[in-house]
């Protein structure tokens, strides 16, 4: 029978906690003690999940709310014996939670830290607060969805690294931060709200898209792949317009990420797009596609 | 056994084991996707001499891209020859038609059969007609090739499904005229063309020249069915029974035995209801070639 392991913040720290030990597949299958007695760092001792959290373990009827979260209907088949794990409180302080999950369902009732999904390959992270900078950095697979607002360089490359996510979706309700998805080669990054100065820095493949106003040198660097903006921008001028028309695969698109419960207006199902090419100065292979339906 | 008062012979069709796969067209009206359904299911008659055995299904209930679409079955003899033809149809029919675009239809009859599946590579082929400015796009777990056309891009997925199907199930109508043939043909036409899973890839779903195999020409592999042609009967051992002038024949391609049992029982069912047809009967090779056996009266009950 598949179990919830909900962890409920006790205390929070004085300093940052290196948490990426929490995540389904550890407490899967382990005892109350057992999780209580899991490492984590904060700064530089050693502290177990039990100094901060209490643990509860439950079963978990699936059909208990009768619909599911699309999210995790999407993602998880074939992970049903693992455990779900729910975080309750404003875990600010407690970085890369989630990070490297390869399966499974994680649940944070508040807001994260650092690197939350950073390096994640697979399952489903939902954060019902905001999250901190690096987001799903060298994401390789699975979902993130935040409800609220995210720091700088979700889904980036790190410092010396050449590519930043290679795949999955991060879907956020609120804003983002500079850096968006920069260095990207493959994936998916949907902002409702605002974001910060350069997304897509460098970005190599994928997609990003932003609801929202998105601040200067929107694409600076890309070599491949899509920006997608729903608001006018002045571009860079090495970027060239290419032509207005209906993009075949923004109907695709626009139908998962409704299917993933991100907010899109009904009147941009089915609307026209300017497209410009570039950055030129790395080959012109990029794309930014305004959409015209305001 | 007499179905409608007329006379369903005891015997069987002989199918074949083919792959088979589904193609959604979609484009910016139904005129557009029939058009390019048309084009890429044309000349597909019989997987001997046109290589794939092509028909279109119908309507598809969902596309992915929301536009309309329809669905079309293509039935070849390996997974090679499957993706050696639809490269040249999808990229000579439904590439070149305005507006289109085109998926993998998926194979919902072998949910839970994944094991059986195949993929065959088709956008990641045709993509090189973009003379290296097409793009592609991953949406959910898909492929999507982006290759530009004069009047914008043309969308085609990256692999479509391919599963063992049938080929060949067939029944064969012996009226007491040309006319009252015909007639039958296209009653049981209509009713088998609300069967999904099925296509009849004769035109109109009707064939006349029906094959037997070998010539007495040694260059031939396959000839008229001579023991059905009722201008030589006498000349040879017929099997028209007296008061039949006429033969039509229709063939039927499906994803499964089911669908194609089911066609085939409201075809054969039609058909009797119509006036002047005097027996039904089919096509095998005395159950040596063809691993599926459609018994017409065990189909019938």
């Amino acid at each position: 029978m598949k179990t919830q392991v909900t962890l409920v913040l006790k205390k929070i720290p004085s300093v940052p906690v290196e948490a990426e030990s929490i995540n389904p597949e550890n407490v899967t299958e382990k005892g109350i003690q057992e999780i209580e007695s899991m490492l984590l760092w904060c700064g530089n001792r050693q502290a177990r999940v039990g100094d901060y959290f209490d643990v509860e373990i439950a079963s978990l009827e699936e059909t208990k709310n009768g619909v599911a979260d699309p999210v995790f209907n999407s993602s998880n088949k074939g992970q049903k014996n693992l455990a779900k794990l729910v975080l309750q409180g404003d875990l600010s302080k407690f970085k890369r939670l989630g990070q490297g999950m390869a399966a499974g369902e994680m649940v944070i009732q508040g807001s994260v830290g650092f690197h939350a999904g950073a390096l994640m390959r697979g399952g489903t992270l939902v954060i019902q607060e905001n999250a901190a900078d690096w987001l799903g950095a060298h994401m390789e697979g699975g979902h993130i969805r935040v409800k609220g607002s995210v720091g700088h360089f979700v889904g980036s490359a790190y410092r010396g690294k050449t590519k930043g996510m290679t795949g999955g979706t991060i879907l956020i309700g609120g804003n983002a931060g500079q850096m968006l998805g920069a260095r990207m080669a493959r994936g998916l990054i949907a902002v409702e709200g605002d974001c910060g100065d350069v997304p897509g820095f460098g970005m190599m493949a994928g997609t990003i898209l932003i609801q929202g106003t998105p601040g200067i040198r929107v694409g600076a660097k890309m070599h491949r792949g899509t920006v997608i903006l729903f608001q006018p921008k002045v571009l860079l001028p090495t970027f060239y317009y290419n032509c207005t028309y209906k993009v075949p695969f923004w109907s695709l698109l626009y139908n998962q990420l409704i299917r993933e419960g991100f907010s899109l207006p009904a009147s941009s199902q089915d609307v026209s797009f300017r497209r410009y090419s570039g950055d030129a100065n790395e080959g012109g292979k990029g794309e930014i596609l305004i959409c015209l339906c305001h | 056994m007499y179905l409608n008062g007329v006379e369903i012979e005891e015997t069987f069709a002989e199918a074949f084991t083919m792959r088979g796969t589904r193609v959604t067209v979609t484009a910016v009206n139904e005129r557009w996707a029939r058009y390019a359904a048309l084009a890429a299911t044309g000349f597909a008659t019989s997987v001997i001499g046109c290589g794939v055995e092509a028909g279109i299904e119908g309507p598809t209930a969902s596309t992915p891209d929301g536009r309309f679409g329809l669905d079309c079955l293509f039935f070849a003899f390996s997974k090679e020859d499957m993706e050696k033809h639809l490269i040249k149809r999808i990229g000579q029919a439904i590439m070149t038609t305005p507006t289109s675009a085109c998926f993998d239809g998926e194979l919902p009859e072998f949910q839970g059969q994944g094991d059986t599946l195949n993929k065959v590579n088709i956008g990641g082929k045709l993509r090189f007609f973009g003379d290296s400015y097409q793009a592609s796009k991953v949406i959910g777990n898909q492929r999507y090739w982006r290759i530009p056309v004069m009047d914008g891009e043309f969308l085609v997925q990256e692999e479509f499904t391919v599963a063992k199907a049938i080929g060949g199930g067939n029944f064969l109508i012996l009226a007491e005229s040309a006319e009252a043939a015909l007639l039958a043909a296209e009653a049981a036409v209509e009713e088998m063309r609300t069967i999904r899973g099925v296509i009849l890839p004769f035109p109109g779903g009707v064939v006349r020249s029906g094959s037997q195999v070998g010539s007495n020409y040694k260059f031939l592999s396959a000839s008229t069915n001579t023991a059905y042609c009722p201008t030589i009967r006498g000349r040879l051992d017929s099997l028209l029974p007296d008061g039949v002038n006429a033969v039509l024949e229709i063939v039927i391609d499906g994803l499964t035995f089911e669908a194609v049992s089911r066609a085939m029982q409201v075809g054969i069912n039609a058909a009797t209801q119509v006036p002047g047809v005097q027996r039904i009967t089919a096509g095998n090779y005395g159950g040596r070639l063809g691993k599926h056996h459609f018994h017409l009266q065990e189909i019938l009950i």
